[in-house]
C-alpha cells in the first residue's frame, strides 16, 4: 500500500465531562480510508479486578453460591466492523490486535471454584452486554460517501452512563485482502466535574467529615418536613 | 418526562422521578408501620443499575431522614417511648456486633446465603401469618371504636419476662417490666437484622407487640426512633471505612421519604391497631412471597457484581 492515503480517525469530543445531569453520551467517530478497503473500530479501556456473586441452583433453588473474580477484563469493549468479523483476517490477526471477544478472552483472569473458566467468561461477557458496556456489531458499519479512491464513515457510539470514568481508547483498523493494512487511535477522557468532583473527593478524602455531613443533613431535613407538616396540619380547619 | 442525575460515588445516572417516588413510597410505609424499607427500597435501586453496597449504605442514609421525619409526627401523636428505645437501642448495636461476626463465620463455612435466604422466609412466614391469623380474629370481634392508648389495652409480657431483676416502669408503653427484657429483645433483633441484612423493623415490631405487649401505635413510634440511632451508626461506618454513601442518591431519596413519612403517620393514626396489625401481616408475606420467588425463578444473568477490588 506504498503510496496510498493514510487513513484518518477524527473523534469528537475527546474529553467528556460528567456534571450532575449526565446521563452518558454520544461519541462520533469520523473515519476516512481508501476504497475498497474493510474496517473494525474498536472503543477499550480500564482494566481493573471486580468480585461478582455466582449464582447456581442447590435443589429447585437459585441462590448465591461462590464468587468469581474477573481481572484485568475491560470496563467497556464496543466494536464495530464493516463486514463479518471471520471475513475481515484470520484468527491470529484477529486475536493480536485484540479484536473481537475471543480475542479479549485470552487477556482475561478468572478465578473461582466450582466453575470452570469457560462458563466464567460465558457468564461474565452476557453480563457485561445486558449492562450495555460490551457492544459488538458485526457489518453494522456502512460508508457515508465514496469519492476520490476514498470511503467517508460517521459513526456514532453511544456511551452508556454506566461507564466508568476514565482513559478510553478509539482504534481504527483497516483491512484488505485479509491483513491489517493501516491502523489509526485517539484517546477520549471521560471525567468528573463540577458538583460530581466535588463530592466524589469529600468521600474519598475527609470520610469523617462527609458521614458526618450525611447524617447532619438527613436529620436536619427529616425534621424540617415533620416541623412544616406539623404547622400544616394545625392550620388547616376541622 | 426524564430527568436524569447523575450519582457521584455509584457513578451512574438515574430517573430523578423514580428516586423520588421510590422514597415516597418508603417513606409512607415507615411512617405508618414504622418499618425502614431497606428490604423494598435496596433491590429497588439495584433494578436502577446501582451496586448493591452502595444502595444499602446509601439506604441507611435516607432510613435516617425518613425515620427522624416519621418519629416527629408520631412523638407529637404521643408514641415514643424514649426509654424503651434507648434500651433496645443499646441492646441492638451490641446484637449487630455480634451478627457481623457470626455473618463472617458463616460465609467461611460456605453456603451462608443459602441458610440465611431460607431463614428469611421461614421467619417472615411464621410471623406474617401469626399476626395475620391473629389480627383477623380481633377484626371479626365486634368493633371498638377508632385506635386510642386507651383501647389497645395490653395485655401482660410473659411471666418468665416478669421474673427479671430491675424492674422499671414505661409509662408511654403501659408496661412494669425488667430493664434487661428490652436489652435483651434489643440484642436479638439486632443480632438477626444483622445476620439477615435487612429486616430490623419486621422483627422488632412483632416482637414488642407480642412479647412485650406494647400498644401498636407506641411500638411503631418507639422503633422509628430507635432506629434513627441504628441508621446514623450504619451510614457513618460505611462513609468512613468502605466510601459507599452516595450523598446525592440519599439526598433525592430523603425528599421523598420524608414526606411519605409524614402521609404515612397522619394514616397510622387513623387505623385501629387490627388493622395495622393485618396490613404489616400482608406486608411481611408479600415480601416472605417475593424472595421465595427469587429464590425459585431462573436469573437471566447468572453473576451479579459483589464489589470492586
Amino acid at each position: 500500500m506504498a503510496g496510498a492515503p493514510r487513513a484518518q480517525l477524527t473523534i469528537s469530543p475527546e474529553r467528556i465531562p460528567v456534571t450532575s445531569f449526565y446521563h452518558g453520551s454520544t461519541l462520533t467517530a469520523d473515519v476516512v480510508v481508501p476504497s475498497g478497503s474493510e474496517i473494525a473500530l474498536k472503543l477499550e479501556g480500564g482494566r481493573s479486578r471486580v468480585t461478582f456473586n455466582r449464582k447456581g441452583r442447590v435443589f429447585l433453588l437459585w441462590m448465591n453460591v461462590g464468587d468469581v473474580t474477573i481481572d484485568n477484563a475491560p470496563h467497556a469493549y464496543i466494536l464495530y466492523t464493516s463486514t463479518e468479523l471471520s471475513e475481515l483476517a484470520s484468527g491470529e490477526t484477529l486475536q493480536r490486535w485484540g479484536l473481537g471477544l475471543d480475542a479479549v478472552a485470552p487477556q482475561i483472569e478468572t478465578r473461582g471454584e466450582g466453575i470452570d473458566r469457560e462458563t466464567m467468561l460465558l457468564e461474565f461477557f452476557n453480563y457485561k452486554e445486558k449492562s450495555g458496556l460490551y457492544r459488538l456489531s458485526y457489518g453494522s458499519l456502512r460508508p457515508d460517501l465514496r469519492d476520490d479512491g476514498h470511503d467517508q464513515y460517521s459513526v456514532s457510539i453511544p456511551l452508556p452512563s454506566t461507564i466508568p470514568v476514565g482513559r478510553y481508547l478509539v482504534g481504527l483498523y483497516v483491512f484488505r485482502d485479509g491483513r491489517i493494512v493501516q491502523r489509526a487511535s485517539e484517546a477520549v477522557t471521560i471525567e468528573k466535574t463540577g458538583f460530581p468532583l466535588f463530592v466524589s473527593r469529600l468521600a474519598r478524602e475527609h470520610e469523617a467529615e462527609y458521614g458526618l455531613l450525611a447524617i447532619v443533613v438527613a436529620v436536619m431535613a427529616g425534621f424540617f418536613i415533620g416541623l412544616v407538616f406539623s404547622r400544616v396540619g394545625r392550620r388547616r380547619p376541622r | 418526562m426524564n430527568i436524569f442525575l447523575y450519582l457521584p460515588i455509584a457513578e451512574v445516572s438515574v430517573n430523578i422521578f423514580a428516586l423520588l417516588g421510590m422514597g415516597l413510597t418508603i417513606g409512607f410505609l415507615s411512617g405508618l408501620f414504622g418499618v425502614g424499607g431497606g428490604f423494598l427500597l435496596t433491590p429497588a435501586l439495584m433494578m436502577l443499575g446501582i451496586p448493591p453496597t452502595i444502595a444499602a449504605a446509601s439506604d441507611s442514609n435516607q432510613i435516617v431522614a425518613a425515620t427522624t421525619s416519621a418519629t416527629y409526627a408520631h412523638w407529637r401523636l404521643g408514641n415514643v417511648d424514649v426509654k424503651m428505645g434507648f434500651l433496645l437501642l443499646s441492646g441492638g448495636l451490641c446484637g449487630g456486633s455480634l451478627g457481623v461476626e457470626i455473618i463472617k463465620l458463616l460465609r467461611q463455612i460456605g453456603n451462608a446465603d443459602f441458610l440465611i435466604k431460607i431463614c428469611y422466609v421461614v421467619m417472615l412466614g411464621i410471623v406474617g401469618f401469626y399476626m395475620f391469623q391473629e389480627s383477623l380474629r380481633s377484626l371479626r370481634r365486634p368493633a371498638i371504636g377508632p385506635s386510642d392508648l386507651g383501647a389497645e389495652q395490653p395485655e401482660s409480657a410473659p411471666g418468665v419476662l416478669l421474673a427479671l431483676p430491675w424492674k422499671t416502669h414505661f409509662a408511654m408503653s403501659g408496661v412494669t417490666i425488667s430493664v434487661l427484657v428490652p436489652i435483651m429483645i434489643g440484642f436479638l433483633v439486632g443480632m438477626l437484622a444483622a445476620v439477615m441484612g435487612v429486616g430490623g423493623g419486621f422483627i422488632m415490631v412483632p416482637a414488642l407487640v407480642y412479647i412485650l405487649r406494647m400498644p401498636v401505635h407506641v411500638v411503631i413510634g418507639t422503633n422509628l426512633f430507635q432506629e434513627i440511632f441504628l441508621c446514623m451508626s450504619i451510614t457513618f461506618m460505611q462513609a468512613e471505612l468502605n466510601h459507599t454513601v452516595d450523598f446525592v442518591l440519599a439526598l433525592v431519596l430523603l425528599f421523598g421519604s420524608t414526606l411519605g413519612a409524614q402521609l404515612g403517620a397522619r394514616v397510622s393514626g387513623r387505623l385501629r391497631a387490627d388493622q395495622l396489625k393485618i396490613l404489616l401481616a400482608c406486608i411481611i408475606l408479600l415480601t416472605m412471597l417475593d424472595i421465595a420467588v427469587d429464590l425459585l425463578r431462573s436469573p437471566s444473568v447468572l453473576l451479579s457484581l459483589k464489589a470492586a477490588v
